[in-house]
């Protein structure tokens, strides 16, 4: 357990922007010690709030209020393997990647593969229903978690779900997934493996600009084509990927797509075929395909490592997680960046453009520019998002950070309709409370909270 | 109307509505919230008798009348569809552009979209495409006091708070009912094809076994006694681009005596679970599913499911279902007699905590009105 303010230090924060102290942080080896942790906080009149690799990038695992932190790094048995029934037994702490590479003893991986997955672990994948690249043709994590052993509100160690398929009563697996540590403490994960594919092509597609390639991505959806993964790059994402990676992206193009088609070679050729004509249709500059493993690994180094790449280009960034319609993708872009430009803001995009999930990045400097700016900036590309028929996040999670947002999509009634859910589990809120519901003061000490919930509540009518 | 047709498990109703529009749901639902009187809600009725008897009966409410395809995107593989939508219909109104809801459950001419997704319906295509609930994105529903929600959108990827559409996946409307669905498609497959190989039971299933652990199945069936016709019987589906549903048959061809039947022979076998008078499905570990055939019964390999047909004793019921349970199973008597129902409840040990299961129920729906006693908790 920590508790004096040079220990907590690092648990004030995630990848995000919002920052506070937690009242104290416990790292419990098993779920018997993260029961009666519970159950200390409980008797002590403290919230609790878990923690993973700290990744998140909205804020779910920063305390607010009375809080202490329970982090799930010493969880971090891979129980077992069963290739059978292709089901992996971890526990939360597992990184993400380490449950793939045990797994591919068995001709098997683990689907789900967010960006941060060499060290975010599967407790904070399932906290915040990760995705990633290819949730594309496989799903977010939601779509691979069959039960969870879990400590409940008042301790209780339950589990939900089974190896076996639809057990008796209601399915909570799907409600766990993506409920941020507000329902529970994850504290072991069944997940479904799959088989690896017979055969897997990478491909780069070059466009003179943003939309061009839009367009070709849009168009290989509404033909039903659906790749395992198709990521675009902009033109700052490229340059700075080229100048952090020797990968020699054509520093001509005004954007790029990714694309990566699995499965049987009969399959994967004949979707190849279909997708770089459909490239070619929509004015690509050039199509070229990874030769081999290690130029298909570079090329995914560049996109998973493209954040830090675009470090180099300001100290500050601040990335964005809506999603669109797959078919508004186009003129959602250009609006997002005609919004960036307005602000004056560096604006990257690096995203999942298959299941319109977008990450415009925007880049800036704390020492000149200010985050009232960046969060005004940030509430105007929300809205243009939401009002395309969009969702707030794809898989990033409401947390802290766009919780007073939620109003812009659901109404009292369908946010009501949550609470009763979270009521049945944790019936007095001390479960990661201030999380993913709009109002609410528990973290109004907050500075960035007291931002976001001015515009949130100044921009909508 | 004969009211008689809405039983179950001898209880009658009182009277039947037919909604035609979320807003008739409401005033339905709210009047049954103040007057304290139960409904359950009827889709097809394909799996209606699935649950325990309704502790109250009062209405039976159809909801087959607010139905009809509210929107198709083609270009963003999503559409949004009312509950009482036939799965016939939405194929139809979809495969106009090429498309369809990757759920093969029985009798789609019969099952709706709401009840389909309601009772988690089942079918060997879960060995592809998994389960129901991963193609629903979103949802209006009306719950237990009359509020009318919305969950999910119409994005495919969407974390923007509870994912509740899920949570009332399975709930067999006892929390809330679903008046309309935003659902995730594919595109049609270029070709399907179905080969089936006769044998002995054992021999099938471990070619069964193997055949799912190298290629990529659409279902693969392996049937026993009166379902197989006699004998038993392995049933295999293929989907996909041509070239690849070729080589895959080809690959299975050269695995077993196999002989391609027709897709209305596959329907049927999809079907039986919805056809036949007695019927318990046992919830296994995938891979472990051909372990608890006896007698008529079908394995849907690699799904985690098998059904089991025909009149069984108590006491075999029991014997199964112990099996099952203490491998972490379960066994869910789907259409059973009235008697057996009651000496042997629908759902064998309850698993979600006791007090959750009752607070979800207690807080979706605070007066029990809607099909009170049908799901454990």
């Amino acid at each position: 357990m920590f508790w004096r303010p040079e220990d907590t230090l690092v648990f004030e924060y995630d990848a995000g922007f919002d920052r506070r102290p937690p009242l104290a942080v416990v790292v419990p080896a098993n779920a018997g010690e993260i029961s009666r942790c519970v159950q200390a906080a409980r008797r002590a009149g403290v919230a609790v709030v878990p923690r993973g690799a700290g990744t998140g990038l909205s804020g779910g695992t920063i305390a607010c209020g009375d809080a202490v932190v329970v982090a799930t790094a010493r969880l971090r048995a891979i129980e077992s393997i069963d290739p059978v029934a292709r089901v992996a037994v971890v526990e939360p702490g597992v990184p993400n990647l380490a449950v793939s590479t045990a797994a591919r003893a068995h001709g098997l991986f683990f689907a789900p593969d967010p960006a941060s997955q060499r060290v975010s672990t599967v407790g904070g994948n399932i906290g915040t229903n990760a995705g990633g690249p290819h949730a594309l043709k496989y799903g977010s994590v939601v779509d691979h978690v069959l039960a969870v052993e879990m400590v409940l509100a008042d301790g209780t160690i339950a589990t939900f779900g089974g190896t076996a398929p639809d057990l008796p009563g209601y399915d909570c697996v799907p409600l766990i997934v993506g409920s941020e540590g507000t329902l529970g403490i994850v504290t072991k994960a069944w997940l479904r493996l799959l088989p690896l594919p017979e055969d897997v092509r990478t491909f780069l597609a070059e466009f003179p600009d943003v939309r061009s390639g839009a367009r070709a991505a849009s168009a290989i959806i509404a033909r039903g084509i659906v790749p395992a993964a198709m990521e675009m790059l902009d033109r700052t994402t490229i340059r700075a990927v080229n100048a952090a990676f020797d990968v020699h992206l054509s520093e001509d193009a005004g954007s790029m797509l990714l694309v990566e088609v699995e499965g049987l070679v009969e399959e994967t050729s004949g979707a190849s075929a279909a997708i770089v004509s459909m490239c070619e249709a929509e004015g690509a500059l050039r199509v070229r395909a990874a030769a081999t493993q290690t130029e298909r690994d570079l090329l995914w180094k560049a996109r998973k490592l493209g954040y830090p790449a675009l470090a180099r280009i300001k100290p500050n960034s601040y990335i964005h997680d809506a999603v669109v319609p797959r078919s508004k993708v186009p003129d959602v872009l250009d609006a997002v960046n005609a919004i960036a430009e307005r602000h004056g803001y560096t604006i990257a995009n690096m995203f999942h453009i298959g299941d319109g999930n977008l990450h415009p990045l925007l880049l800036f400097d704390l020492r000149t520019d200010t985050i009232e700016g960046v969060m005004q900036a940030s509430a105007e590309i929300l809205k243009v998002a939401i009002e395309a028929g969009g969702a707030l996040s794809g898989e990033h999670g409401i947390g802290l950070e766009k919780n007073h947002f939620m109003f812009w999509v659901f109404g009292p009634e369908d946010l009501e309709a949550m609470q009763r859910a979270r009521a049945a589990f944790d019936p007095d809120g001390v479960m990661n409370p201030g999380k993913i519901f709009p109002g609410g003061d528990v973290c109004a000490a907050i500075p960035t909270e007291r931002i976001k919930r001015g515009l949130a509540e100044g921009m909508w009518i | 109307m004969d009211l008689s047709a809405l039983a179950i498990d001898g209880l009658v109703p009182s009277r039947s509505e037919t909604p035609a529009s979320a807003e008739e749901v409401v005033t339905l639902v709210s009047a049954a919230h103040r007057d304290q009187t139960a409904a359950v809600i009827f889709g097809g009725g394909t799996r209606i008798s699935v649950g325990d008897a309704p502790s109250r009966y009062d209405v039976a409410i159809d909801m087959r009348g607010v139905r009809g395809v509210v929107e198709h995107s083609p270009a963003d593989l999503v559409c949004i569809v009312r509950a009482g939508t036939t799965l016939a219909d939405l194929a139809a109104e979809l495969a106009r552009h090429g498309q369809r809801w990757p759920v093969d459950v029985p009798d789609p001419e019969r099952a709706t979209v709401g009840g389909t997704i309601a009772s988690a319906a089942t079918g060997p295509s879960r060995l592809r495409h998994q389960h129901v609930r991963d193609w629903v994105i979103g949802c209006e529903a009306v719950l237990g006091d009359g509020t009318r929600v919305r969950a999910g959108g119409r994005v495919v990827k969407n974390v923007t708070g509870y994912d509740l559409t899920r949570l009332y996946s399975g709930s067999f409307g006892t929390l809330a009912v679903l008046v309309e669905l935003s659902l995730k498609l594919v595109a049609i497959d270029e070709r399907a094809r179905t080969l089936a190989a006769h044998g002995d039971a054992a021999s099938l299933a471990a070619l069964g076994n193997t055949l799912r652990a190298t290629l990529p199945l659409d279902g693969l069936v392996l049937a026993t006694g009166d379902a197989a016709g006699g004998g038993a019987a392995l049933t295999v589906r293929v989907a996909g681009g041509q070239a690849a549903v070729e080589r895959v048959m080809r690959e299975i061809r050269a695995r077993g005596a196999f002989a391609e039947i027709d897709d209305a022979a596959w329907h049927a076998l999809v079907s039986l679970p919805a056809r036949t008078d007695r019927v318990a499905r046992a919830a296994v570990r995938p891979g472990s599913e051909s372990e608890v055939l006896s007698g008529s019964a079908v394995a849907h390999i690699g799904t985690g499911s098998a059904f089991v047909f025909g009149e069984r004793s108590n006491g075999q019921i029991s014997a199964l279902r112990g099996r099952c349970e203490a491998t972490g199973g379960a066994l869910i008597l789907e259409r059973a007699s009235t008697e057996q129902r009651r000496a042997l409840g629908t759902w064998g040990a309850p698993r979600v905590p006791a007090a959750i299961a009752r607070s979800l129920k207690a807080r979706f729906d605070p007066h029990g009105v809607l099909a009170p006693g049908r799901l454990p908790g």
